[in-house]
């Protein structure tokens, strides 16, 4: 398993590294953040450990240049920031997670091991289907470019339909995972999704009769 | 205890005591404007009296004169009032038909004294009603007699009894009404400013940590009370602006202080965790070092600050020749003293001084190529010590912000190499609190040039 330590503490870089290859890890380390772009770019990295505070490029933009490229290396942040945007920030930025300095190195070697086990599947912040955009960090919606005003519960409707445009999802999947209480008459799906195609248009959403609804994004 | 009713007064509410206070006055007023209208009324309708009595005398008196006094007398041309001629011994001499033409109005001893006035009196020979009545000396039948006319003054007491009437029952009613109102519409006029004391009341800590500053609800009246609203809105913004510097300069300290302390923590646990030699652990030790040293350096620049920013900064305030501040030996490695100029002295602590020279010189030093050169000069008023560098300088637009405290504008350097951005900061302080100043401008070497400048003390 290979890791990408970008830190600018030197001796802290250089004691993750000791530890990390202690622990069967093969590591690189960086203490630039245009230098770690270029690492992470170039090479398959198992897991990234970014320090946000970085010369040239900071770890945010680090973090969102490679989720930019389609690069779903599980990037892991740790800074010593602490502050409750700065951690929100990173992970809506695309991060998978995000360990306060000072961390206990153990603890810190499991969320490492953690991050290996997932991989490197795409896990986009903000899901995209056809001419939609998503994004649930800010809770808003563009239909090619142009910005939709929905609400609550259409947005997480349309959000369960796009992370699962390529399938048939029943009303019944629909009410579990969107509404709150599970003895809701599935009549409330099909309220909605008479919602979603008077704002979408009537093609977006394929009914399929007797299994449910298809996301149909031209 | 003189002093009780008016505190026990002045604790009661704006509301009460305004409304009290308008009343009183109203009362008061309406009292006193009825009684000067009463005053003048009595005045002038006496004064008419008075004319008709007298032109009713003398006309008794020319008729006693010439000797030709009808009996009874002319009634006098009001229609009301009565007259008498009395002689010497007070007798009556004639009469109006309206009065006895035996009963004497006034008894002899009050008609000597009176003679030539007008007066008000009661005579049993007219009946209850208070009159008016002059007396003037006459001849009577070639002897020394009176004449004496009277008027009644009815009208004035029935008038007087009238306004009385309005004092007694008309004027509590009126002032407890406008006492009513006065506490209603004080009341609608101080209900804003309770809605603006509650908003305000309700304004917490935490609402300071929004991005947008907490606002009360600014009244829509044009009045004091809007210009009030807005003013407070002000002092909200300000306080969220310097809550919000408060809070990254908490955030940044943080940072600052948990950074060394990270490194140093997973450097200890990593050398336990991983099969170390013992000749190995002198590195761990001293690498470790490094940071609990940095540790110290940016606890220590904090003491400082909240040491400057509470103003007390080294009381011992002595008299120090400024080139005694730059002493080769405290000039490290790459650091030349050009010119140390003139001998100029500034009033000031030493050890905070040396603190700034200390702090621009490792600042040129971080970024000059080769050079660093230190320099005095002094005018009249103040002394100016330059700290020159060759390096990349700093644009113009970033001087100001790079005094500014947590502020690296070397975002391109490691953390290693970069200070905490706090030095700068700290000279400037330091500076200020000498009643000097840091400024940055450029270098005749091409870099930056930072100068700490002083008023200087002869």
């Amino acid at each position: 398993m290979r890791v990408l330590v970008a830190e600018d503490e030197s001796r802290l870089a250089a004691a993750l590294e000791r530890g990390l290859s202690h622990a069967g890890f093969v590591v690189d380390t960086t203490g630039d953040g245009a230098a770690a772009l270029e690492l992470a770019t170039e090479r398959a990295y198992d897991v990234i450990v970014l320090d946000i505070m970085l010369p040239t490029l900071s770890g945010y933009e680090v973090t969102r240049r490679l989720r930019a490229q389609g690069i779903w290396t599980p990037i892991l942040i740790a800074s010593a920031k602490d502050g409750e945007y700065d951690q929100a920030d990173g992970l809506d930025l695309g991060a998978d997670d995000y360990v306060t300095k000072p961390f206990s190195f153990v603890v810190f070697l499991a969320h490492v091991r953690a991050l290996v086990r997932r991989g490197a599947r795409p896990r986009p912040s903000v899901v995209e289907a056809g001419r939609l955009r998503l994004d649930p960090a800010t809770r808003t919606l563009t239909s090619a470019g142009a910005p939709i005003d929905l609400t609550a519960r259409e947005l997480a409707m349309l959000e369960y339909l796009m992370r699962n445009v390529d399938r048939i999802v029943t009303k019944e999947e629909l009410l579990a995972h969107v509404w709150p209480n599970s003895d809701t008459d599935v009549n409330a799906v099909e309220v909605y999704a008479g919602y979603l195609r008077r704002k979408l248009g009537r093609e977006i959403l394929q009914t399929v009769r007797g299994s449910g609804y298809r996301l149909h994004p031209s | 205890m003189t002093s009780s009713p008016i505190r026990w007064w002045r604790s009661r509410s704006l509301r009460l005591r305004v409304t009290a206070a308008a009343t009183l006055v109203l009362a008061v007023g309406l009292a006193v404007g009825i009684a000067v209208l009463s005053a003048l009324f009595v005045r002038s309708r006496v004064a008419d009296v008075d004319r008709s009595i007298r032109v009713e005398a003398a006309t008794v008196t020319a008729l006693a004169a010439s000797d030709s006094l009808p009996q009874p007398l002319p009634a006098p041309a009001s229609g009301l009032g009565f007259a008498q001629v009395l002689d010497a011994t007070g007798a009556v001499v004639a009469a109006t038909a309206s009065t006895s033409n035996v009963l004497p109005m006034l008894p002899l001893s009050r008609v000597t004294t009176k003679a030539g006035h007008a007066f008000t009196a009661h005579s049993s020979a007219v009946g209850p009603a208070s009159l008016r009545i002059v007396v003037v000396p006459a001849t009577v039948s070639g002897a020394r007699g009176y004449v004496v006319a009277a008027a009644p003054l009815t009208d004035v007491t029935t008038t007087l009894n009238a306004l009385g009437h309005v004092l007694v029952i008309a004027l509590p009613i009126l002032v407890l009404a406008a006492a009513a109102a006065t506490w209603v519409a004080i009341g609608a006029a101080l209900h804003p400013v309770d809605r603006l004391r509650a908003e305000a009341d309700a304004v917490e800590a935490r609402d300071f940590a929004g991005a947008d500053p907490p606002r009360l609800e600014v009244p829509s009246s044009g009045d004091e009370l809007r210009r009030l609203a807005m003013t407070l809105n002000r002092m909200l913004a300000r306080l969220h602006g310097s809550s919000a510097q408060q809070r990254s300069f908490i955030a940044d300290a943080a940072h600052e202080l948990r950074s060394p302390v990270a490194s140093v923590r997973t450097q200890l646990e990593v050398a336990l965790e991983v099969p170390t030699q013992p000749h190995e652990w002198p590195a761990v030790v001293r690498s470790a070092l490094h940071d609990v040293e940095r540790l110290g350096r940016v606890a220590d620049d904090l003491l400082l600050l909240a040491r400057l920013d509470s103003g007390a900064v080294g009381p011992p305030r002595e008299r120090i020749d400024v080139a005694t501040l730059v002493a080769p030996s405290q000039l490290g490695d790459r650091a030349v003293l050009v010119d140390t100029g003139p001998h100029a002295c500034v009033i000031g602590d030493a050890k905070s001084l040396h603190r700034v020279i200390e702090n621009l010189i490792a600042n040129a030093s971080r970024y000059a190529q080769s050079r660093v050169a230190v320099c005095i000069e002094a005018n009249d008023t103040h002394v100016a010590l330059h700290v020159d560098d060759d390096g990349p300088g700093i644009p113009v637009a970033d001087r100001e912000r790079a005094l500014e405290r947590w502020v690296r504008l070397d975002a391109d350097r490691s953390r290693d190499r970069g200070g905490a951005g706090l030095g700068l900061a700290i000279a400037r302080d330091i500076a200020r609190a000498h009643a000097g100043d840091v400024v940055l401008t450029e270098s005749p070497l091409g870099g930056l040039r930072a100068t700490l400048r002083l008023p200087r003390a002869g």
